[in-house]
C-alpha cells in the first residue's frame, strides 16, 4: 500500500512527462489551460543528529499536502481531549445516604407540607438528584474514523507547510551517548533553544532510543518523545519542531493513509 | 567523564552545518492548537429552558399557558378528537420503479434534419436533441422510437439512453449507428449543461457507470446496442435460482435420513418429510 504513496522517482518523472489521458472532451474545450495539482511533494530526508539532507523522497500529497482545515482539526482535537478527560465526581444518591426509607410524616392532616423520606433531594442533607455514582466519569465523544484520519494527515500537512516538520531518514533518531549535554548540544547546534521539540519514533525499543528517552526526561528544554502508534494530533501540533522518522511516517500512513 | 563529553561533542564537530540551511531561516511561530475552531454555526447548542426570564425560555419553558401540552405529553399526530389528516387523506398506491424516458420518433428527427436544425453528419447526442429543440426538456434520458422506416433518408450516428428494436433496425438499414449509453442524474446534467456544471462544481464529474443489475444487464446487451457489450469488468455474478435456495441443509439432512426418519408413536409425521418421501 505504502509503495503506491511513495513511488520511485524515475516512475514519477515518467508520469509527469506523459500527457494526462481520459479528460472528457467538454472539459478540454471549456478549460483548455486547466492544470493538474501535484500528486506528490518532494520531501527532504535528513540525517540524525546532524539534520543534513541526504535524500529526496516523494510523498503523496494526500499525506503532506492536504489543505489546512481548521474545523476538522478542531473536531479531532476536542475529541481527543474529551476521550482523555476523566472526572472523579461521585456524589451519593438518595439510596446511598444511609437514611431510613420511611415517610417522615403522614401525607395529609398535619397542616404542614407534603414530605417524603429523609434522603429526598429537596432536603438540606438529602442525596443528590440524578447522582452519577460511577467515578471515573466518562466524557468520551465519538468521531468518525475517516474524519479523524483526515485530521491526522491534515495536522502533519500543516506542520510540513510551516516548515516545522523534519523527516529523518530511516529510523535513525537516537543518541549514542546518555550524557545530559548531548541533548543540549543538539538543541544549541540547530538553534532550537526555547522551542518545544517533539520526536516521533517508529520503534521505542530500537537502537539508541533508550538514551533518547533518558535525555528527553533529563533536559531542561521541553522535549517530548512519542511512538508512531501512540502519537496523537495534539502531540503533532503542539511542538515548534516535530522531528519524525521516515519509518514512523510510514507507520502513520499505514494506520491513517487509506481509511 | 571528560572522554564522554568529547565523544558527545565529536557528534557535531566533525561536520559543519551549511550556511543558510533551512533551520537557520526558520521562524518561531505559535502553535496552531489555540487557533482552531469549528466552522461558524456548525454546531447548535441545546435549548436551555427554565433558566430565568432573560433567556426567553424562563417561566413556562416555551410551553405556553395551561393545557395538556403545557403539563405533560400528547401524541404529535393527535388532533384533539378531530378526524386526523392521515385518515382524511390516506396514502394510496405506489411509485413505479423505472425511469420515464422522453420518446423521440425517427420521423420527427428526420423532419428536424430536413429543416436544417440538426446536422446529420454530426453525432446526434441528447445534448444536440435538446439544443436543437427537437426535445425541449430531458429529465431522465431519451428513447428513440422507430416510426415509419421509409422516412429516414440518410445514415445517422445516434447516442441516447435506449432505442426500440424497430428504431435500431431503421437506423442500421440506412447504414447508421446507434449506441445506448447509461447516464445517471448527475452525468446527464453534466452532459446537457457542461457550462453550468463547471460553474456549480468547478469540474466535469467522471461519467457514472451503472451499478444496478438491471442497468448493467441492459447496457451489456448487444441487441439493445449497449455501450458495455463485451466488457469483462462489468461481469455480474450469476443469479441465485429459486431451486437452489430450497435445497438447504435441513432438506439435505432429511433426504439422507431416508426411511429411518420416522415420527415418534402418537405424533404426526412432519410435512417436510412427507413431501420428501412422496
Amino acid at each position: 500500500m505504502f509503495r503506491q504513496l511513495l513511488p520511485n522517482l524515475n516512475k514519477l518523472a515518467c508520469r509527469s512527462v506523459s500527457t494526462v489521458t481520459s479528460t472528457s472532451a467538454a472539459v478540454s474545450t471549456l478549460l483548455p489551460r486547466q492544470g493538474n495539482l501535484p500528486s506528490h511533494v518532494l520531501t527532504t530526508l535528513k540525517t540524525f543528529p546532524h539534520l543534513e539532507p541526504v535524500a529526496v523522497q516523494p510523498i503523496s500529497s494526500s499525506v503532506l499536502s492536504l489543505p489546512t482545515r481548521r474545523d476538522i482539526l478542531w473536531r479531532a482535537v476536542v475529541h481527543e481531549a474529551d476521550c482523555q478527560r476523566a472526572g472523579s465526581s461521585n456524589p451519593p444518591g438518595r439510596s446511598q445516604k444511609g437514611y431510613s426509607r420511611k415517610k417522615l410524616r403522614p401525607q395529609k392532616g398535619t397542616g404542614k407540607a407534603r414530605m417524603g423520606d429523609r434522603g429526598s433531594p429537596t432536603r438540606h442533607d438529602g442525596g443528590y438528584a440524578h447522582a452519577r455514582n460511577a467515578a471515573t466519569n466518562n466524557f468520551a465523544t465519538d468521531l468518525p474514523e475517516k474524519l479523524y484520519a483526515k485530521a491526522f494527515l491534515t495536522a502533519l500537512s500543516s506542520m510540513y507547510r510551516e516548515g516545522k516538520l523534519i523527516v529523518v531518514k530511516g529510523d535513525s533518531i537516537g543518541f549514542k551517548s546518555s550524557h545530559e549535554r548531548a541533548m543540549e548540544l543538539f538543541v544549541k547546534e540547530h538553534g532550537f533553544e526555547g522551542l518545544r521539540l517533539g520526536f516521533v519514533v517508529a520503534d521505542v525499543w530500537g537502537q539508541d532510543k533508550e538514551n533518547l528517552f533518558e535525555l528527553a526526561d533529563k533536559t531542561k528544554e521541553s522535549v517530548d518523545v512519542y511512538s508512531a502508534d501512540e502519537v496523537d494530533i495534539r502531540d503533532i501540533l503542539r511542538p515548534s519542531r516535530l522531528i519524525i522518522e521516515e519509518d514512523a511516517l510510514r507507520e502513520i500512513v499505514e494506520i491513517y493513509g487509506e481509511i | 567523564m571528560s572522554s564522554t563529553i568529547l565523544s558527545v561533542k565529536s557528534l557535531f564537530t566533525s561536520r559543519v552545518i551549511a550556511v543558510g540551511s533551512a533551520f537557520k531561516q526558520q521562524v518561531r511561530s505559535v502553535s496552531m492548537l489555540g487557533k482552531l475552531s469549528d466552522n461558524h454555526n456548525a454546531q447548535t447548542n441545546p435549548k436551555r429552558v427554565g433558566r430565568g426570564a432573560s433567556s426567553g425560555y424562563g417561566k413556562t419553558s416555551g410551553k405556553g399557558q395551561k393545557g395538556q401540552k403545557a403539563r405533560g405529553k400528547s401524541k404529535s399526530w393527535f388532533e384533539g378528537g378531530q378526524t386526523p389528516i392521515y385518515k382524511l387523506f390516506p396514502k394510496r398506491g405506489f411509485k413505479h420503479d423505472f425511469d420515464d424516458l422522453e420518446s423521440l420518433n425517427l420521423s420527427k428527427l428526420q423532419h428536424w434534419i430536413d429543416m436544417g436544425r440538426i446536422n446529420p453528419a454530426e453525432e446526434i447526442t441528447m445534448k444536440v436533441m435538446r439544443d436543437s429543440g427537437v426535445i425541449t426538456s430531458i429529465k431522465n434520458g431519451v428513447k428513440i422510437l422507430g416510426g415509419s422506416a421509409d422516412k429516414l433518408k440518410q445514415p445517422l450516428t445516434i447516442i441516447s439512453t435506449s432505442a426500440s428494436a424497430s428504431a435500431i433496425q431503421n437506423i442500421e438499414t440506412m447504414g447508421g449507428q446507434f449506441t445506448a449509453k447509461y447516464y445517471n442524474k448527475l452525468s446527464l446534467f453534466a452532459h446537457l449543461n457542461p457550462q453550468r456544471t463547471i460553474e456549480r462544481f468547478g469540474r466535469i464529474p467522471i461519467e457514472a457507470a451503472p451499478i444496478r443489475r438491471k442497468y448493467i444487464e441492459f447496457y451489456q446487451n448487444e441487441a439493445k446496442r449497449g455501450y458495455l457489450t463485451n466488457q469483462p469488468t462489468f461481469a455480474l455474478p450469476p443469479k441465485v435460482k429459486e431451486q437452489d435456495k430450497e435445497s438447504d441443509q435441513l432438506h439435505d439432512m432429511l433426504k439422507t435420513a431416508g426411511s429411518d426418519f420416522k415420527a415418534a408413536d402418537g405424533w404426526l409425521e412432519s410435512t417436510i418429510v412427507r413431501q420428501l418421501k412422496a
